[in-house]
């Protein structure tokens, strides 16, 4: 069987290589795009390089952001006392959609894992601890995937805030073992917001 | 839960098969390399995702192809199921139920339950903890999802945590770091212990029922044996249960269990820094099997072995078909390395699960209890056809 022409090719290759994109839909989508007008690839690839180009981290929270910092730690009407702590940015649009939370976020950037060369160091605990004693921060409520990795993120977390302090909470049980937090539906999610469990 | 139809797409010699499959003994016979044991490896992929023979999942693609396919309809008195599972070659495994794809491949464990016994079985008894240690852990993984995941939790707990004992050095934070992945070490490996501990006298009585049928005299008795629970410590928390033990009685033992899980831990810790890994848990268990009280292990005879083995597996199959769920007992080549009145006895033995496949490189000896009864199939050169 021929393959497919270089340039083609080349396409399935970079799709290929996205999360959750295999090569069965590579290839799907690269056929796609070839058979549509130039305009509309124009549209997509300019589409790509502007999301990329305007977004930053913002440099409280660490969400993604267009505005540092972000709209959600700018707003006055969020309660500055309570922070929810995320394993990753999407998590944040995850709470965000059950509509029930109305404080602010922190993203660590990942969790700890030995395993991975991974440790406090590489997450963004310095700055979440500077926000904890800088500003009134009364709660902390840890939101990270209930895995091995995650539990025991969490329970670190416990330990350094505790003698801040701060009321520490973690999301009540529910959320699918094992499961992404990004994953559960909002009415679960939302359920294991309110129903938090002091550590 | 057992198989009427079984399906297999480019897995191991198979190009293609569809075999209807019966009730009771399905007895597949043929010469050396014609796709016997394939068969039983399909169904081991159906029931636990994986192969019971070891093999990594490139290596049961038929030679040349990108991926393989299995495939089954399962019947039991109550309801039915499909159950299909794909590989592709470089990418996941992944098993639809009924038409939908199951979120975690691990989900799939339970909905078939199988026992497998191979010639290498033979020796569960005689060689190291961990051929032991896995047919246990089998056995509670088909019976109980929440243990299959709280044990993989435990593995990979158990590994992080190496590696932090690796990396450790002498100062507080270390020691934080090294603290929480004991503190959930402790909480998966003392709910694997519980149900082990509590799973134990139930697997115990199965075995010896079955060991005495087959060998036709002598105790069997199966206790566990950790590093983590003294076994004395062990009988009295199980005595101490209420009523039958049974695994729900586990969520009593925890407590207990993770009381002298971290006191085992903190009397180690020193050693185990200084070693860089985990000294004490589940991963170090042991079944310890005795035989008229002593244990077998240590003395027993090469029959002696032979028929604990068997007492085992089938002691395995008869708590997997508790509560009528229903059990499928994979026999492979099993028969040549048993003595005719053993064999026989074996043969019998499988009567009453509700479905056998049994492989042979001969026919079922003439005379044989329930051999009259048996579908029989010809195996060669990828095909199977029934006689
Ligand atoms: N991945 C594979 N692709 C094609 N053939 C294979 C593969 N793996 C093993 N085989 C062949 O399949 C045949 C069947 O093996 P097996 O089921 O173990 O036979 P049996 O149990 O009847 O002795 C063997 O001849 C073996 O060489
Ligand atoms: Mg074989
Ligand atoms: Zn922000």
């Amino acid at each position: 069987m021929a393959g497919f022409p270089p340039a083609l090719d080349r396409l399935v290759q970079t799709l290929g290589r996205l999360p959750g994109i295999g090569r069965k839909s590579a290839t799907r989508i690269a056929l796609k795009l070839v058979s549509s007008s130039e305009a509309e690839c124009r549209e997509l690839a300019d589409s790509i390089v502007d999301a990329r180009s305007r977004t930053v981290r913002c440099s409280e929270c660490g969400s993604f952001t267009e505005d540092d910092p972000c709209s959600i730690c700018t707003d006055t009407r969020r309660d500055p006392s309570v922070i929810c702590v995320v394993e990753r940015a999407s998590d944040v649009l995850a709470l965000e959609r059950t509509g029930r939370f109305r404080g602010r976020y922190h993203v660590l950037g990942g969790v700890l894992s030995p395993l991975d060369g991974i440790g406090p160091e590489n997450l963004r605990i310095d700055s979440l601890l500077a926000r904890v004693t800088s500003r009134q921060v009364t709660e902390v409520i840890l939101a990270l995937n209930p895995t091995a990795e995650g539990e025991a993120t969490a329970l670190y977390l416990a330990r350094i805030l505790g003698s801040r302090g701060v009321t520490v909470s973690k999301l009540a049980s529910g959320l699918p073992v094992g499961g992404d937090l990004d994953l559960a539906d909002e009415l679960t999610l939302g359920t294991a917001l309110e129903e938090r469990r002091a550590f | 839960m057992w198989i009427r139809t079984l399906r297999l797409e480019n897995f191991r010699n198979y190009e293609r098969l569809e075999l209807e499959l019966e009730d009771g003994l399905n007895f597949l016979h043929g010469p050396n390399g014609s796709g016997k044991t394939s068969v039983l490896e399909a169904v081991s992929y159906l029931a636990v995702a994986r192969s019971l023979k070891g093999a990594s999942d490139n290596e049961v693609i038929r030679w040349g192809q990108q991926g393989f396919g299995v495939g089954a309809d399962a019947r039991s008195e109550e309801s039915s199921i499909s159950i299909v599972l794909k590989y592709v070659r470089g990418g996941g495994k992944r098993v639809t139920v009924d038409g939908t794809a199951l979120t975690r491949l691990s989900d799939v464990v339970g909905l078939l339950r199988v026992a497998w016994f191979c010639p290498e079985d033979t020796w569960v008894t005689k060689g190291g903890p961990a051929e032991r240690r896995r047919l246990l852990d089998m056995t509670l993984c088909q019976l109980d999802a929440g243990y299959l995941r709280t044990l993989a939790d435990y593995r990979r707990t158990l590994r992080q945590r190496n590696e932090a004992l690796l990396a450790w050095t002498p100062g507080a934070e270390s020691d934080r770091i090294v603290d929480v992945w004991t503190e959930r070490l402790v909480e998966y490996g003392s709910k694997v212990i519980a149900a082990r501990l509590a799973f134990l006298p139930r697997f115990s009585i199965a075995v010896a029922r079955v060991h005495q049928h087959v060998a036709g005299g002598g105790e069997l008795n199966l206790e566990y044996r950790g590093n983590v629970v003294p076994a004395a410590d062990a009988r009295s928390l199980v005595d101490d249960l209420p009523g039958d033990v049974t695994l729900a009685a586990q969520h009593d033992l925890v407590e207990p269990v993770r009381e002298r899980f971290r006191d085992a831990l903190e009397r180690v810790s020193e050693d185990e820094r200084r070693r860089g890994f985990t000294l004490v848990g589940p991963h170090r268990g042991d079944l310890e099997v005795r035989l008229d009280g002593r244990v077998l292990r240590q003395f027993g005879s090469q029959g002696q072995h032979r028929t604990a083995a068997i007492a085992l597996k089938l002691g395995e199959a008869a708590v997997l078909d508790e509560e009528g769920h229903g059990v499928i007992v994979l026999l492979d080549d099993i028969l040549s390395e048993l003595d005719a009145e053993r064999g026989e006895a074996l043969v019998e033995c499988t009567s009453e699960f509700g479905q056998t496949l049994m492989t042979s490189t001969r026919l079922l000896p003439e005379g044989y209890a329930g051999a009259g009864k048996s579908a029989v199939f010809r195996v060669e050169g990828g095909e199977v056809v029934r006689q």
